[in-house]
C-alpha cells in the first residue's frame, strides 16, 4: 500500500511543480467555458429548447463536460509513447510494481490536484445557478467520476501498448481524441443524437466517461435506480477495459522486447 | 572450392534478404504511420463536420449563419491551418529542441535563426488538410450558388496565405514563449483550440468580444471575416477586408519574428 500512496504523491509533487501550467489551465478553462456560452446562444438563436434541452441545461453539460475532458486527460498515451522512444521505459520494468499501475498513479496524482482546483469552484458555481439543490446529486456525481477516469484511462493505455510497436502515434491519438470526445458528450450533449443514434451509443464504453457522470448530476437523483444502473454500466466497462489493456499490454510487451527496448 | 563459392552465394543471398526484408519493413512502418496520420487527419475533420451536422439537425442557424455558409468557413480555416502546419510545423518541436540544447546549432548558422528552425522539417502529411479544406469549400459554394472567376481565385489564395501567416505568427508568439516558460505546450493547445473555434462566425460574440476577436486575438481574420467576401455573393461591397486583413497577418507576423527573436537572444544569454 505503501509504494502506491508514494507514486501517487509523487505524481501529486510533480503537479505542484508544475503549478504554472495548472494555473494557466484554470484561466484558459475560464476562457473555454466564456467562448463555449457564447456558441452555444448562437446554435440556440431565438429557440427556447433544442432537443428537449433548455439553454442552460445544454450550458451547463456542456461546461462540466469540458472541464471533465481537461481533468481526465492525462496524456498517458504521449508518455508512454515518448518513454518507448526514449528508451526510459525501462526504468519502469525496474519498479516494483506492475507497469500499467506505475502509469495509473502519476495519471491520478495529477489529476487529483486539477480536480481540487478546477472541478470544485465549478461545482459550486452549478449549485447555485442550476439550481443544483440536492447534495446527493454531488455526491453521486463525485461516486461515478473514478470509474469515468479509469474508463478513459484504459483508452489511453491501450493506445499507449500500440507505441510498443509503432514510432508514430500521432494519427492515432487524434483519432482516439476525436471518436472519444465525439461519443461520449465531450463536443456535444449525447441527447443531440437522433434516436437511432443513441441507442447505438448507449451501448459504446465512451458514455461512461462524461455522459454517465453528468446524467448523475444534473438528473433526478430520487432515481436511486436509474443512478445506480448507471454506475454498474460505469464499473462493467470499467472492469471490461481493465481486461482488455492488459492484454493489449501482454501481447506489446513482446514487441517490446523482441526490439531490444 | 565449388562448394565453398556457393555455400557463401547462399551465405550473401540470405543476408541480402534479411536487410532488404528489414528495410522494407522500415520503409512500409514508415508508410503505416504516414496512412494511419492520414487517416486521423481524415477523421478528427469528419467528426467536426459531424458536430455540424447533428447540431443542424435541430437547429436551422447557427449565429444567423446556415449549414453551408459554415461549411465554407470551415474549408477555409482548414486550408489555411495547413499553411501553418506544413510549413511552420516544427514550432510544435521548438520546446523539445530548446530543452534537449539542440537549439544552440541554431546560432551557429550564418542565416536567420527563425528561417533556418522552421526549414529543418516540412509536415508532408498535413498538405492531405489543403485536400480537404479545398474539397469542402467547393461543395459549399456550389450548393451556395457561388460562381467563381479567375480573379475571386486569386483573391481566395491570397487570402488563405494571408490568413495561414496569422496563424503562423499566433502560434509562433506562443511557441516562442518556450524559451523562457519550461513548457507552453498548453498555451500552444490553447492557441490551437482557439484556432479552431474561429470556425464559428463572430456574429455569435457580442461588440466587444468581436473587437476582441478582431484585433487583440485575431480569431475573426483566421477565417470568418476572409470568407465573408466569397458567402455574400458581393465580392466589391466586402472589399474593405482585405487591407485590414493584410495589414493584420503583417503586423502579427512582425510581432511574432520579434518575439522569436528576442526568445532566442534570451536562452542564449541564458545557456551562457
Amino acid at each position: 500500500m505503501k509504494k502506491h500512496t508514494i507514486l501517487i504523491i509523487a505524481g501529486i509533487k510533480s503537479s505542484f511543480a508544475y503549478r504554472f501550467k495548472i494555473i494557466t489551465s484554470l484561466f484558459f478553462n475560464a476562457a473555454y467555458l466564456f467562448i463555449l456560452y457564447y456558441i452555444w446562444k448562437g446554435i440556440y438563436g431565438s429557440q427556447e429548447t433544442v432537443a428537449g434541452l433548455t439553454f442552460t441545461q445544454t450550458y451547463n453539460y456542456m461546461a462540466v463536460s469540458t472541464i471533465l475532458s481537461s481533468l481526465f486527460n492525462s496524456r498517458t498515451d504521449w508518455r508512454m509513447s515518448i518513454k518507448v522512444q526514449t528508451g526510459n521505459i525501462l526504468g519502469y520494468y525496474m519498479k516494483p510494481l506492475p507497469i500499467e499501475l506505475q502509469f495509473f498513479y502519476e495519471a491520478i496524482g495529477n489529476v487529483m490536484v486539477q480536480f481540487f482546483i478546477v472541478l470544485s469552484p465549478v461545482i459550486l458555481f452549478m449549485a447555485f445557478t442550476a439550481g443544483l439543490t440536492d447534495y446527493r446529486n454531488v455526491l453521486f456525481f463525485i461516486l461515478s467520476l473514478p470509474f469515468a477516469f479509469i474508463i478513459n484511462f484504459c483508452f489511453e493505455y491501450i493506445i499507449g501498448t500500440i507505441s510498443f510497436y509503432t514510432e508514430s502515434l500521432w494519427g492515432i491519438i487524434i483519432l482516439k481524441n476525436a471518436v472519444v470526445s465525439f461519443l461520449s458528450g465531450g463536443l456535444i450533449p449525447l441527447k443531440f443524437f437522433p434516436e437511432s443514434v443513441r441507442n447505438v451509443i448507449k451501448w459504446l464504453p465512451f458514455r461512461g466517461v462524461i455522459d454517465i457522470p453528468l446524467e448523475i448530476l444534473f438528473g433526478y437523483i430520487s432515481n436511486y435506480g436509474f443512478v445506480l444502473k448507471n454506475i454498474a454500466i460505469q464499473v462493467f466497462w470499467a472492469v471490461i477495459l481493465v481486461w482488455i489493456s492488459r492484454c493489449f499490454y501482454k501481447k506489446s510487451e513482446k514487441a517490446l522486447i523482441v526490439n531490444g527496448g | 572450392m565449388g562448394c565453398e563459392m556457393r555455400k557463401s552465394t547462399k551465405y550473401y543471398t540470405k543476408i541480402y534478404l534479411m536487410l532488404i526484408s528489414k528495410y522494407v519493413k522500415a520503409r512500409m512502418a514508415y508508410r503505416a504511420d504516414f496512412l494511419i496520420s492520414l487517416i486521423g487527419i481524415f477523421i478528427e475533420n469528419t467528426i467536426g463536420l459531424l458536430f455540424y451536422s447533428v447540431v443542424f439537425m435541430r437547429v436551422t442557424y447557427i449565429g444567423g449563419w446556415g449549414y453551408n455558409e459554415l461549411l465554407f468557413i470551415y474549408g477555409f480555416l482548414v486550408t489555411a491551418s495547413s499553411v501553418f502546419h506544413v510549413f511552420f510545423g516544427n514550432m510544435f518541436n521548438l520546446k523539445t529542441y530548446i530543452v534537449n540544447g539542440d537549439f544552440t546549432k541554431f546560432y551557429f548558422r550564418p542565416m536567420n535563426i527563425l528561417f533556418s528552425f522552421v526549414s529543418e522539417y516540412i509536415d508532408i502529411k498535413s498538405i492531405f488538410q489543403v485536400i480537404i479544406g479545398i474539397y469542402l469549400m467547393v461543395i459549399s459554394s456550389n450548393t451556395l450558388n457561388i460562381i467563381w472567376d479567375f480573379q475571386m481565385v486569386l483573391l481566395l489564395i491570397l487570402l488563405i496565405i494571408s490568413s495561414g501567416i496569422i496563424i503562423i505568427s499566433t502560434m509562433t508568439i506562443c511557441a516562442s514563449l518556450g524559451f523562457w516558460v519550461r513548457d507552453p505546450s498548453v498555451i500552444m493547445d490553447f492557441m490551437l483550440k482557439v484556432k479552431d473555434y474561429s470556425k464559428y462566425p463572430m456574429t455569435i460574440y457580442n461588440k466587444i468580444l468581436q473587437l476582441f476577436f478582431s484585433i487583440i486575438i485575431p480569431l475573426g481574420f483566421m477565417s470568418y471575416y476572409p470568407s465573408l467576401l466569397f458567402l455574400k455573393n458581393s465580392v466589391v461591397r466586402y472589399m474593405w477586408i482585405v487591407p485590414f486583413q493584410l495589414i493584420v497577418s503583417a503586423v502579427y507576423f512582425f510581432i511574432a519574428v520579434f518575439v522569436f527573436q528576442k526568445g532566442t537572444r534570451f536562452y542564449e544569454g541564458a545557456g551562457s
